[in-house]
Formats: C-alpha cells, sequence, structure tokens
C-alpha cells in the first residue's frame, strides 16, 4: 500500500487501459491518450511504459486470441491488476486532497 | 523489410517485434481512414522511439541489476549455505586433489631447495664415473690436478661421512655423526664459523656444530681452545659453525681429512668460477682428466659436475615423484569434472532463479560470473581443507624419510609457496569446473525453465554431465588397477622373501679408527675377541662378521673365470661379494648344496651362491677359479655352493650373483656384526655393545642404514625401499580416493537424474510398476552408463601397464585378474551410489510425486 506512487504518464497509461478493454494495446492507447489527454505521444514511450507497470505489478498482459480484434494474429492486451486499480485509487485521493478548497482556473486566470 | 526490423527491435531489446509491427499496421488503418499522410515518415520516427526507449530501458534494467563483485559473493555465500549438499560434496572432492598436489608440490619443492650457503647455486659435486661405477677414491695426485683446474673451480675439496665418540673432562663420551673435510672443503662452501676460525690443513682441530655446542658444551663461549678427545685422540677445538650449518648429511661434528693418507676416499664439492655452468665445467674438465689419467687398456672415464639438487633424480626417487604426480595430476581433472558435474547439475535446478535473475535485467555476464563466484568459493574451501590435509602428509612424509633423505637442508615442510601453489591450482580449477557450467546457465534460454516450473529438463546439460562422468570413471577406473598394482607391490616388498631370516638377524657396525688400529694383526685380534665373547653369551645364538651386509650392499667387482675367455662385447658381469666369518652361514641359514662351506684358515677358498654357480660355472663349479676385479684382485678357489639369497633392488627386481669370501683374507677396518638373538633381541644387542665397550671403550659402534645399533636387517631393507614404500603407500590412497572422487560424481547425477524423473517414476509405479523393478531400473541405467568410462579406463590401464610396471615391485604392470577385479569393484560402488537416490525414489507415495509434491 505504501509506495504506489504513479507518475503522470503512467496514470494516463493506467486510465486508457482501463477505458479499452480488450483493445488495450500499443496502438489504440497510444491515439486514445493523443486524443483525450491533448499531448503527443510516440509508441516508444508506451511500450516503455507498459513495461514498467508489468514489472511493478500495476498491469499485466494477457494472451488473446486470434481473430477478435487483432487482424488474425494472437496478440497481448493489457489489462489492470488490483495493484494498479488501487494505485489509481490512491492516486486520485492524493489529488484531491491537494486540491480541496482551491480553485486553479481563478488562480492561473489571476497572472 | 520485415525480418530486418525484427531483428533491429530484438537487438535493441524489445521482447515482441511482430507486435509492433502489427500495432504499425493498426495505426497505418486509423491514419488512412483519418486521412493523414505522410505515413512512412512517421512510422520511421516511431520505431526510432521504440528503439530508443527500449535501449534505454535495458540500461536501467542492467544498472538496477549489477551486481557488485562484494554482494556477489556474499550471494554465492548464502546459496552455498542455503543448499550445502552440493557446495560440500564438491569442496570435498577437489579438497583431495589440492591436498594431494599440495603434498607432491611441498616434497619436490623441498627436494629442490638450494644449498643454503652464499652463492649455493655454484656449489657442485664432482664425480669421476668409470664403467665400473663412481669411484669412491681418489689419489692424491688425481685430487691435485683437479684443485689445479683454477678456471673451473675457485675450490674444490673432499668430504666422507662418519661417526666419533667425543669425550672430554666434564663430558661424557658421546656418539656423534661426524665427517672428515678437506678445509678446501670448507673454503667451497663459504661458511663462516659463528665462533673461533676454521682450522688450518695439519692442526689436527675440530669444527663442531651449533647444536652440538649447545647441548654438549652448554653454549659455553669458551669452547673454542678447549681439548676434547675424539676417536681417543685429544684435539682443539677450533670453531663452531652457526646454527643451520650441518653439511652434508645433518653431522654434527668435523675434522681433519688425514693428508698423509695417499688416496682421498669420500665425495668431492666444488665451487664453480662465477659464470661457468656445469655442462662447462663437465666438458672441459673430462677432457683434461682423461688426458691424464685415462687407463692402459685407454678406457676413459666421465667426469660429473652437478649441483647437489640433481642428487634428487637418483635412486628411483625422481620416476616416484613423477609417477605420484601423474597420480595426481588425474586425481585433480576428476576432481574437476566432478565439480563441473555437480555444479552442472546445480544450475539446472537453479535454471529458475537464474532465468528470474535475467528476466529483471542481468546480462549472462551477470550470471556467468554468479556461478563463476560460487565455484571459486568452493574451490577456495576445498583448497583450505585441502591444505591441512597436506600438512599432515607433509608431516608424515618428514617424519618418515627425513633421517635418511641426504642432505641435511633437504626439508620438506608446509611453506608459503606450497599454499600459494595450492591457491592458484584452486582458482585455476575454479575456472575450468565452473566454466562450462557458467556459460550453460548463462546462455539457456530464459523463458522455458520459467515455462516449466523447477523441474528444468535441460536435455543438453544432461547430455553434458553424462559425458564428464564418463571421463571421471574411466581416469578413476585406470587410477584404482594402478593403485591396486603399487598395493600389491608394497606387500611384496613387506614380505622380503629373501632366502634368509631377515627379521631374526640384527645388524650393528664397527668401524676400527685406523691410528690405534693400523696394523693388520692388532685388527684381526680384535675381531676374534668380540666373535669370542658373543659366542660365549647365551643371549647370542650365533653371531658372524660381514664386509658389506648381506641384502644390502657389498663390493661389486668384475668377473673373469680362469679358462674361460671373455666375451668382448658383452658386458663383464659383476659380482657382489661379501666378506664373512665363521658362522656366517648358520647365522643367515644358508643351505649347502655342493662342497663345503669356509672354514678358519682358509686363504683362497670362495663360497659362492646357486645362480652364480648355474650361471657362469656351469654344473661342474667346484675346483673352478675366479677372480673378481676391484675386490682383493687374486684367484679364488670355488669350494662351495649355498642357496640364493634373493632381494629386490632398490628399483628393479634383481637377482644378484653373489660370493662369498673368507674375512680375514680381506683385513677389513669396517665391518658388520651380524647375530640372532637367542631370546629377546634388545638382551642379545646389549650383549653386543657391552662386549666391543669392553675391548675398546672409544669404540663407536653404530647402526646400519635404516636404524640405529641393532635392528633387525628387514628395518634395513625397508629403509632402501623406503621411497617405493611411500611411493606406494600414497599411491594406494590416491587411487582409492579417485575412485570415491568418482562415486561421489555418479551419485550426484543419478541423484539429479532421479529427481528429474520422478513423476516418470510416480506414473510407472501408479500403473502398476513394483518398488524393485523401479529401483532396478535406476541400478541398470546408472551401471550402463558408467560401463563405456570402465572400459575405456581398464584400456587406459592396460596401455600404461609397462610403463608403471618399472617400479612395481615383482608385480608385473599388466595383470589381468587385478583388471577384472577392479571392473568388479567398481561396478559394484557404482551399483551402491546409485541404491541410494534409487531407495528413495522407490520408496516414495506414487500419488504425492504426480501432485507434484
Amino acid at each position: 500500500m505504501g509506495d504506489e506512487y504513479l507518475g503522470e504518464f503512467e496514470h494516463l497509461v493506467l486510465l486508457a487501459i482501463l477505458r479499452l478493454g480488450d483493445a488495450a494495446h500499443g496502438a489504440p492507447i497510444r491515439r486514445l491518450i493523443e486524443e483525450r489527454a491533448e499531448r503527443r505521444v510516440s509508441l516508444g514511450a508506451v511500450y516503455s511504459t507498459l513495461r514498467r507497470l508489468e514489472a511493478k505489478g500495476y498491469a499485466r498482459a494477457r494472451e488473446q486470441p486470434a481473430g477478435s480484434a487483432s487482424g488474425g494474429r494472437p496478440r497481448r492486451v493489457f489489462e489492470l491488476d488490483r495493484r494498479g486499480q488501487a494505485a489509481l485509487e490512491a492516486s486520485r485521493r492524493r489529488l484531491d486532497r491537494m486540491r480541496l478548497g482551491l480553485d486553479v482556473g481563478a488562480l492561473a486566470s489571476r497572472d | 523489410m520485415r525480418k530486418l526490423l525484427i531483428r533491429t527491435l530484438r537487438a535493441c531489446g524489445h521482447d515482441h517485434p511482430d507486435e509492433v509491427l502489427a500495432d504499425l499496421q493498426d495505426e497505418r488503418r486509423w491514419r488512412r481512414s483519418a486521412g493523414h499522410r505522410g505515413f512512412a515518415i512517421w512510422a520511421a520516427w516511431q520505431l526510432l522511439t521504440i528503439c530508443l526507449w527500449s535501449l534505454l530501458d535495458r540500461r536501467v534494467r542492467r544498472d538496477r541489476a549489477r551486481i557488485h563483485p562484494l554482494l556477489a559473493l556474499r550471494l554465492a555465500a548464502r546459496n552455498i549455505v542455503r543448499q550445502p549438499g552440493v557446495p560440500v560434496a564438491a569442496a570435498l572432492t577437489l579438497a583431495l586433489g589440492y591436498g594431494a598436489a599440495a603434498s607432491i608440490f611441498g616434497v619436490y619443492h623441498g627436494f629442490g631447495r638450494p644449498l643454503p650457503v652464499p652463492a649455493g647455486e655454484d656449489v657442485v659435486r664432482l664425480r669421476v664415473a668409470e664403467p665400473d661405477g663412481v669411484r669412491m677414491m681418489l689419489g692424491r695426485d688425481q685430487l691435485d690436478l683437479l684443485a689445479s683446474v683454477t678456471d673451473l673451480f675457485l675450490s674444490v675439496g673432499a668430504f666422507a661421512g662418519d661417526s666419533s665418540i667425543i669425550a672430554g673432562d666434564d663430558l661424557p663420551p658421546r656418539r656423534v655423526t661426524s665427517a672428515r673435510m678437506t678445509p678446501e672443503a670448507f673454503v667451497a662452501l663459504d661458511v663462516a664459523p659463528a665462533l673461533g676460525a676454521l682450522p688450518p690443513a695439519d692442526s689436527g682441530a675440530v669444527v663442531l656444530a651449533h647444536d652440538l655446542w649447545v647441548e654438549a658444551f652448554e653454549a659455553d663461549p669458551a669452547v673454542v681452545g678447549r681439548v676434547v678427545r675424539v676417536g681417543g685422540r685429544s684435539v682443539d677445538v677450533a670453531a663452531v659453525m652457526p646454527p643451520g650449518f650441518a653439511f652434508p648429511y645433518r653431522q654434527q661434528l668435523w675434522l681433519p681429512m688425514d693428508r698423509s693418507d695417499p688416496d682421498v676416499a669420500g665425495e668431492l664439492v666444488a665451487r664453480l668460477v662465477p659464470g661457468v655452468s656445469t655442462a662447462q665445467a663437465s666438458r672441459m674438465l673430462e677432457a683434461r682428466w682423461n688426458a691424464s689419467f685415462a687407463d692402459a687398456e685407454g678406457e676413459t672415464a666421465r667426469t660429473l659436475v652437478d649441483g647437489f639438487t640433481d642428487a634428487r633424480g637418483e635412486g628411483g626417487e625422481e620416476l616416484a615423484l613423477l609417477a605420484l604426480l601423474s597420480l595426481v595430476i588425474a586425481l585433480l581433472l576428476v576432481s574437476c569434472s566432478n565439480v563441473s558435474n555437480l555444479m552442472l547439475s546445480r544450475a539446472v535446478t537453479r535454471s529458475r532463479s537464474l532465468a528470474l535473475h535475467a528476466a529483471i535485467g542481468a546480462g549472462p555476464g551477470q550470471v556467468c560470473l554468479q556461478m563463476l563466484t560460487e565455484t571459486l568459493l568452493i574451490a577456495l574451501g576445498g583448497a583450505a581443507l585441502g591444505l591441512v590435509g597436506a600438512s599432515g602428509a607433509v608431516r608424515y612424509i618428514e617424519g618418515t624419510l627425513a633421517p635418511h633423505w641426504g642432505y641435511y637442508w633437504m626439508r620438506v615442510q608446509m611453506e608459503p609457496a606450497v599454499a600459494g601453489f595450492t591457491l592458484l591450482l584452486a582458482a585455476g580449477t575454479a575456472l575450468v569446473a565452473g566454466m562450462l557450467p557458467a556459460v550453460r546457465a548463462a546462455r539457456a534460454d530464459v523463458s522455458e525453465p520459467l515455462k516449466q516450473g523447477s523441474g528444468g529438463s535441460d536435455r543438453r546439460s544432461t547430455r553434458m554431465s553424462w559425458l564428464l562422468l564418463t571421463g571421471q570413471v574411466a581416469f578413476s577406473a585406470a587410477a584404482l588397477v594402478v593403485a591396486t598394482l603399487m598395493a600389491m607391490g608394497l606387500f611384496r616388498t613387506r614380505e622380503v622373501e629373501a632366502g634368509f631370516p631377515a627379521a631374526e638377524v640384527f645388524v650393528a657396525s664397527v668401524s676400527l679408527d685406523t691410528d690405534r688400529y693400523q696394523e693388520a694383526s692388532v685388527r684381526r685380534g680384535f675381531r676374534e675377541r668380540l666373535l669370542d665373547r658373543l659366542n660365549d653369551s647365551d643371549e647370542v645364538r650365533s653371531a658372524a662378521l660381514t664386509v658389506g651386509l648381506v641384502g644390502m650392499h657389498g663390493q661389486f667387482g668384475r668377473l673373469a673365470v680362469d679358462g674361460v675367455e671373455p666375451d668382448p662385447e658383452a658386458r663383464p658381469s659383476r659380482i657382489l661379494s661379501f666378506g664373512v666369518s665363521r658362522d656366517f652361514f648358520e647365522v643367515f641359514d644358508l643351505t649347502l648344496e655342493q662342497g663345503r662351506l669356509l672354514l678358519p684358515g682358509d686363504t683362497d677358498a670362495v663360497v659362492v651362491s646357486a645362480d652364480f654357480a648355474s650361471q657362469h660355472l656351469g654344473s661342474d663349479a667346484l675346483g673352478r677359479r675366479i677372480r673378481l676385479e676391484g675386490v682383493a684382485e687374486r684367484w679364488w678357489r670355488v669350494v662351495g655352493v649355498v642357496s640364493n639369497v634373493v632381494i629386490y633392488d632398490a628399483s628393479l627386481d634383481r637377482r644378484l650373483d653373489w660370493a662369498y669370501l673368507p674375512l680375514e683374507q680381506l683385513e677389513p677396518v669396517g665391518f658388520y656384526v651380524t647375530y640372532r638373538p637367542a631370546g629377546e633381541a634388545a638382551a642379545a644387542t646389549r650383549v653386543v655393545t657391552s662386549a666391543a665397550t669392553a675391548l675398546d671403550p672409544e669404540l663407536p659402534l653404530s647402526g646400519a642404514m635404516g636404524g640405529g645399533v641393532g635392528v633387525p636387517v628387514t628395518q634395513v631393507l625397508a629403509y632402501v625401499r623406503r621411497f617405493m614404500l611411500t611411493a606406494g603407500t600414497l599411491g594406494a590412497f590416491g587411487g582409492l580416493a579417485a575412485a570415491l572422487v568418482a562415486a561421489i560424481g555418479l551419485y550426484g547425477i543419478v541423484a539429479f537424474e532421479v529427481g528429474r524423473r520422478l513423476p516418470d517414476f510416480g506414473l510407472r509405479m501408479a500403473l502398476g510398476a513394483r518398488r524393485d523393478q523401479v529401483l532396478g531400473l535406476i541400478v541398470r541405467h546408472a551401471l550402463a552408463r558408467t560401463a563405456p568410462g570402465l572400459v575405456i579406463g581398464l584400456l587406459i590401464a592396460w596401455a600404461a601397464g609397462p610403463y608403471f610396471g618399472l617400479f612395481l615391485f615383482g608385480v608385473p604392470g599388466r595383470n589381468p585378474l587385478v583388471l577384472g577385479g577392479a571392473a568388479l569393484a567398481y561396478l559394484l560402488v557404482a551399483a551402491l551410489a546409485a541404491l541410494v537416490p534409487g531407495r528413495r525414489a522407490a520408496t516414495l507415495d506414487p500419488a504425492q510425486v504426480l501432485r507434484g509434491e
């Protein structure tokens, strides 16, 4: 429970995995983050982060049989591990606590 | 294109390159549908980022997984402690090899120690070798020639070992080992005395050894100038030598060599002129020697100049050492391959953890290092154990052989050089033994063991293990055969089927000093009175005096038979002759076969051994006349033939033709007293010593080689064979150790294989196979795998037989019975080694096994 700090990009990738479900692999994750988070993302960064999340135990890969969404080949798709879910939760609560009582938008427009 | 991309991605460390390609296809479809253009450039950029990120990640993983050398040591130690079985077995087998190697090295080192005098390597022995043998006596003129060769030698001196009785006013008589030396010999050695000064040639003064000065004179600083009696004569003490000096054979006292003597008897020591080598000196001296002293028939002599340490090669000792060394090397190789084997099986059982280690980023080099570190720790542990064993062995060797070793500085002991050698050996063998398993562990496919659970059936490594085991079996089987032969030879030497009751004949030696016993009649008187006293005593059953010790050494003479032309082609026969007194034949229990024994008053009679008669005289031996050149040059008439005495010479099984001459005719100064006790040996010996002392209180009665006064001839014979005995004992132990080591190896690999195939056995038993059937299967499998190595080993032993036969006493090197016996014994050991793990497997509950517990 103690060491579950997520980097911002790791956070985004985990959320993307949650959203994509069965289609959670390299290319769709990249596209989703580019679209929703409005930042340029390279495939290399995505793969690297997926590796790191796997090593930390937040996500795991499973074999998806050929046919369904993968253009005729078996491939790996990612899904959240319980530890990953806990990490997401903890991260969100942390941010909420920091934000409590602040109006970030008003503060920003002041300067 | 696709293949190139995949290879590139893999090279950068990306594990799933085909997924990358699939993702890129996916992206292309999406971009096309979204109307984006320039896919090729975009894709190239993505590939670049993928490669860069992969490389970066790999670097980070490696750095995180990099093991600090100290950490590697700790990890290795922890692994060993956790699973000590294999490491302990490996360390023990290595310890055997290291211990043996360290001992042999210690001996070789001790043998090869240089003379502990200034510029010791320039001090050499000089010997003149004629066809008959090495001259032990030189004429004054010959010694003068040697001294004149000043371009080769700085100094040439003579020395002869002796035994003396020293006594003084406050000093009770005591027997000491002494040596007669010329002053030039001291000059050649170049060692300055600790007290006093070396005496000039004619002073007659003596020099004390440090130990003697401390023991007998209580380290009296005023000892120089004191008068003592040596051999009945009053002499001055001129000097005390520094501690540790005991040239040549642990002497305690040095006397001057008699200058007036026309002949010089003894050995020669010289100091080379710096820059002259022994080979040069040898050559140049030989030319000059033969120019002056070639004998009438033009026969030349060889002059041998060699360092004192080269003496280690004589008497078959070097052969024995070499044989031991080869046995030890074989043993070490066996140990090495054993350890390799064990580490291999260990690597396979640990392949899961190793694979995990690799998965989190450890490179192949890291895994290799880890395995090597473990092997190194094991090897060092083995080396420590081996050194402990070696120091014990070295102490044993020094204790049993030291008194008869030879030169006083040849000490065998544990020292830094030996320890250093062993550590180097350990490091080397660790590398050799550990490299193969380490490399295999590093190269093993990472994912395979992870998928298969802890079984990790690496079939290739098992085959490698069996190959190594075959090598082990071959070596150790050969070693076992050799060890058995050596042990047999050992027993043969103990038997001493001598042809006389060697255990019942006791020996002491007498050396009459030439000053008081110059007259032959005086000497004769002493001998006769001594024999009378001995024969009158109740404790002594029979006694005789001999020149030369029957069973050991005598005087060699070249044989000439009256009426027989010597064959110019053939080498002249050398006959061993002994001077014997009355009752000799009774003491030695020799039976008369023809003619008569020697009688008192015989002047030219000789009795010969049966083999002598048949070899040289034919059936008609009696009455023939023979001549023994080099021993009392005259004709002797054969009056009798007695039974043979068969002895085993130091290095070869030789039967010598012997002749017995009347002692009286040889007028000896020194002789042996041989006697058979009526009852207790100690009582008889006391009679002998008191008889000698009564006749002459200052007579040095000493022991024969191999012991003190009054030892049985068996002990003397044992001394002669001491090296063979030691080599045989060590060799026997070595062979047994080799077999044991191989048995351990076999056990290791069978245990591992059985463990691996447990599910298979479980299945068989569940399907109805009986326990004894499974056990039989395991044992048969093990024996079948052992057989090829065994056959190879026996072939090696058969082929090497003649080589080893050279120094096996009366035991042929090729012995089918021994080979067969060794094979059976080996198979038995192999079956036992397989039984232990086999029984464990057969008594398991099949259900449990199948469940994977």
